[in-house]
């Protein structure tokens, strides 16, 4: 007896899953970028740390792992979280000339919820993968400080490989100093502060783009990228705010 | 008869660990537990002899004398982490920060043996030591502290942690540590560098520089203190950064991840450092803080997630994946209680009480528990963050209205009180947890 | 957790009070506490006041303490009426009056020995 009610219930777990993945339907902002498409759901990883003890810089790390036909590569990719005020976290354009889809990048959660990530190929295909994320403000971590930064993009890094070897594909790191003001937040007198953000970073080789990506109020403050190329020579960083001021290394 | 169904249920008892399911049918493998339904003295096994595991063997026997309690932990003498940071500033003494494990075994009766434990069997409940012993238990209780996630700082490897020691951990590594800040001269620098979050004890790094400021500001004044970080803020940053200004000067440079703090990749041997966009730094004293995770026994019990960390029941501390084993202090996911000396010696009582009413089987009673960590910006000169947590909705809470930072503005008198109250604190924890006191 | 006795109406009504008057506490228990949950809320006590709260040094002692001392001393410390204190009004913001009268009534009857 007590085998049949192990084995149904384990049955339950089974169909389960699609259950909870059915999750995102209720998603709008997903939603709207789906539409009736049934998305992949396995290929494309996402990783943040299961509890984050401060939601203001998360790491996040998404890697395509998918099969891709002939001719077929990844062309936008999105984070969305879908409890944060706005939606849209950061997303990216990629062009052929990213040999590998390892992105990372530091997000603003709000509180705790689900982060989902959305790939798409130049066919139309997509993929979508997810993880739920706890947020708590550990006691110890209260810092009692609260610095209002310049609202200007300043110091512009970007970090190449040790030692590059042509063909061989690496990983490069950017980041640039910018609060990223959400406009979501109040100050002593009860004002919104005004929205002040990076918008872009782009990467050009010989002027020509190969990879961008576009900063959203769920992009931490000092917006960091690092991405995977294989060339690196004749290249060009970007960093594009709001008011259209930009820098570039 | 009862053979046959020892095995079917250690069989599926596989079959539920492969699916982590164990914990969720504890009627069904009621047939493997030694616990009848009559109140029973049982037999629990501690692995891990700090804050944590020491506070759960001695209140377990409180709780009830008749439960057979064995300690495991391969020191005899433990070294506090609190008040280590004194050590390294020369304020004391390495043994006044030591305790041993007389009281528990004379005056609670805790079976105390000093090895390490390798392994645990989950299913047959077994703990395996490092002197060939085997344990058997009903109820296993892990405090095993953190390990060092060795490599995720390129070249920091343990071989490395004795020429750039952490000193995460007191003892030996305190030791190395305070050699190396004795042998700097006028004018060195001494590089700290700190992970991100979580990690053991968020305001410890900070304390550490405070103090060696201390004693550099009388013994090296033109020295200077480096400290790179993984993170862009840190506990008690505006009450630091306030008490490094009126005391230190500018003897600390705090470099936060945005401004590249964040070590990358360290050469042990030539003290030098490497930040995630290109910057090095060399010292003549060089502390690595690195990246950690769960001490490694939690991995062997299968209680660890993806993260490293041990996932626990907030009302018992019971692992949420493996039935009849407890997981206390920094090893948990116990967000927003911190990784604190105090939080473990707190869960530890939660723990030991849970384990109690589980052989007597009664239902577990709502904990509370409240944390202060103090910080000491030099021995005169104390700071606190306290906290009261609660269990809401199957979530540890900070209770909002309650806790706190000490006051920006506080007088010197407080600032002095605080810093005996420091003591007084360590002194009572010490004494709650081993029954030791200076 | 599924206390024993339905409080009675008086009661009832005083806990509802109390309840919405309590602000940001959101504990929803009945105003009675049995011995086992004060000595279970009370072990967090002997992290600064020692086993039991007998440890006497920079910080007092608590055990043997008369009640009503001790219940003062903790409303005045929630109450932010206590000058100079540096933690104790930080946590005792974090109990409820009946917990916190309780604690005085469990601390009270500790042998100070």
């Amino acid at each position: 007896m007590r085998l049949v009610v192990l084995y149904t219930f384990l049955l339950s777990l089974l169909v389960m899953p699609l259950q909870v993945f059915a999750d995102w339907q209720r998603f709008a902002a997903l939603k709207e970028k789906i539409q009736d498409m049934t998305p992949i759901e396995s290929g494309l990883e996402l990783s943040l740390p299961l509890v984050a003890d401060d939601g203001s810089a998360v790491p996040l790390k998404v890697v395509f792992k998918g099969r891709l036909a002939e001719d077929e590569q990844i062309t936008r990719l999105w984070i969305l979280a879908d409890k944060n005020p706005n939606p849209d976290v950061i997303d990216f354009e990629i062009s052929e000339h990213i040999p590998r889809i390892e992105l990372s990048t530091r997000i603003r959660l709000g509180e705790s919820q689900t982060v989902y990530a959305l790939a798409q190929s130049n066919q139309g295909n997509l993929w979508l993968a997810q993880q739920e994320v706890r947020v708590t403000v550990s006691g110890c971590l209260m810092s009692g400080d609260d610095t209002t930064a310049e609202k200007v993009m300043s110091q512009p890094r970007v970090a190449l490989p040790r030692n590059p070897i042509t063909g061989e594909a690496a990983e490069l790191r950017t980041m640039i100093n910018h609060p990223m003001e959400t406009g979501f937040r109040e100050d002593d007198q009860g004002n919104l502060i005004p929205q002040q953000l990076v918008e872009s970073l782009q990467v050009t080789r010989a002027n020509q783009p190969i990879f961008s990506a576009n900063f959203h109020t769920g992009t931490s403050a000092n917006p960091f990228v690092a991405f995977f190329l294989d060339q690196f020579d004749d290249l060009t960083f970007t960093w594009t705010d709001q008011q259209g001021q930009q820098l570039s290394e | 008869m009862s053979d046959q169904k020892n095995t079917f249920s250690s069989s599926r008892r596989q079959l539920l660990k492969g699916l982590g399911l164990v914990s969720i049918f504890p009627a069904i493998s009621a047939c493997a537990a030694t616990g009848t339904s009559k109140a029973s003295a049982g037999r629990v096994v501690v692995i891990g002899g700090g804050f944590g595991g020491a506070t759960a063997a001695k209140y377990i026997k409180r709780g009830n004398p008749a439960i057979d309690v064995t300690l495991v932990e391969p020191n005899k003498t433990f070294y506090t982490c609190p008040f280590s940071n004194l050590v390294l500033a020369g304020e004391r003494q390495l043994d006044s920060i030591g305790h041993n494990y007389d009281e528990l075994q004379q005056v609670y009766g805790v079976k105390v043996v000093h090895a390490l434990a390798q392994d645990i069997d989950p299913v047959a409940k077994r703990v395996s030591l490092s002197d060939g012993q085997t344990l058997q238990y009903d109820k296993l209780l892990l405090s095993p502290g953190i390990d060092m996630r060795w490599n995720a700082i390129e070249g920091y490897d343990e071989a490395a942690a004795e020429l750039a020691p952490h000193a995460w951990k007191a003892g030996p590594q305190t030791l190395i540590l305070r050699q190396q800040l004795e042998a700097m001269e006028d004018g060195d620098t001494f590089i700290m560098s700190v992970p991100g979050n979580p990690f053991r004890c968020p305001p410890g790094p900070y304390e550490r520089a405070s103090l060696v400021a201390h004693y550099l500001k009388q013994h090296k004044p033109r020295s200077k203190i480096l400290i790179l970080d993984g993170k862009d803020n840190f506990s008690k940053q505006g009450l630091f950064t306030a008490g490094w200004q009126a005391h230190y000067g500018d003897m600390i440079e705090w470099v936060s991840l945005s401004n590249d703090g964040r070590v990358v990749r360290v050469d042990a041997a030539r003290k030098e450092v490497e930040t995630e966009f290109g910057t090095r730094h060399q010292g003549a004293a060089l502390n690595i803080i690195p990246p950690q995770k769960a001490g490694f026994i939690a991995d062997r019990a299968g209680v660890t997630d993806q993260s490293g960390w041990v996932p626990v029941n907030p009302v018992t501390f019971e692992s949420t994946q493996v039935k009849d084993i407890y997981v206390v202090g920094d090893a948990t996911v116990a967000a927003p209680m911190p990784k604190s000396g105090f939080a473990a010696n707190a869960q530890g009582k939660v723990a030991a009480s849970a384990i109690v009413a589980s052989f007597a089987g009664i239902t577990p009673l709502d904990p509370v528990w409240a944390n202060t960590c103090y910080s000491l910006i030099n021995p005169d000169y104390g700071i606190s963050v306290a906290d009261v947590y609660r269990v809401q909705d199957n979530q540890i809470i900070s209770v909002e209205g309650a806790g706190g930072l000490s006051a920006a503005d506080a007088s010197d008198n407080i600032r002095r009180s605080e810093a005996a109250y420091a003591v007084g604190w360590y002194n009572a924890i010490s004494q709650d947890t081993w029954g030791t006191k200076l | 957790m599924i206390r024993s006795i339905l409080p009675h109406k008086h009661t009832l009504h005083k806990l509802l009070l109390v309840t919405f008057f309590a602000g940001a506490s959101t504990f929803s228990h009945a105003e009675e506490i049995s011995s086992a949950q004060v000595k279970l809320i009370a072990g967090t006590c002997a992290n600064c006041h020692g086993t039991d709260g007998k440890l006497a040094g920079a910080i007092p002692a608590i055990a043997g303490r008369p009640s009503t001392v001790l219940e003062a001393q903790l409303l005045a410390y929630k109450q932010g009426l206590q000058p100079n204190t540096t933690v104790m009004d930080r946590i005792a913001k974090g109990f409820s009056d009946a917990e916190l009268s309780a604690l005085a009534d469990y601390f009270a009857n500790i042998n100070k020995d």
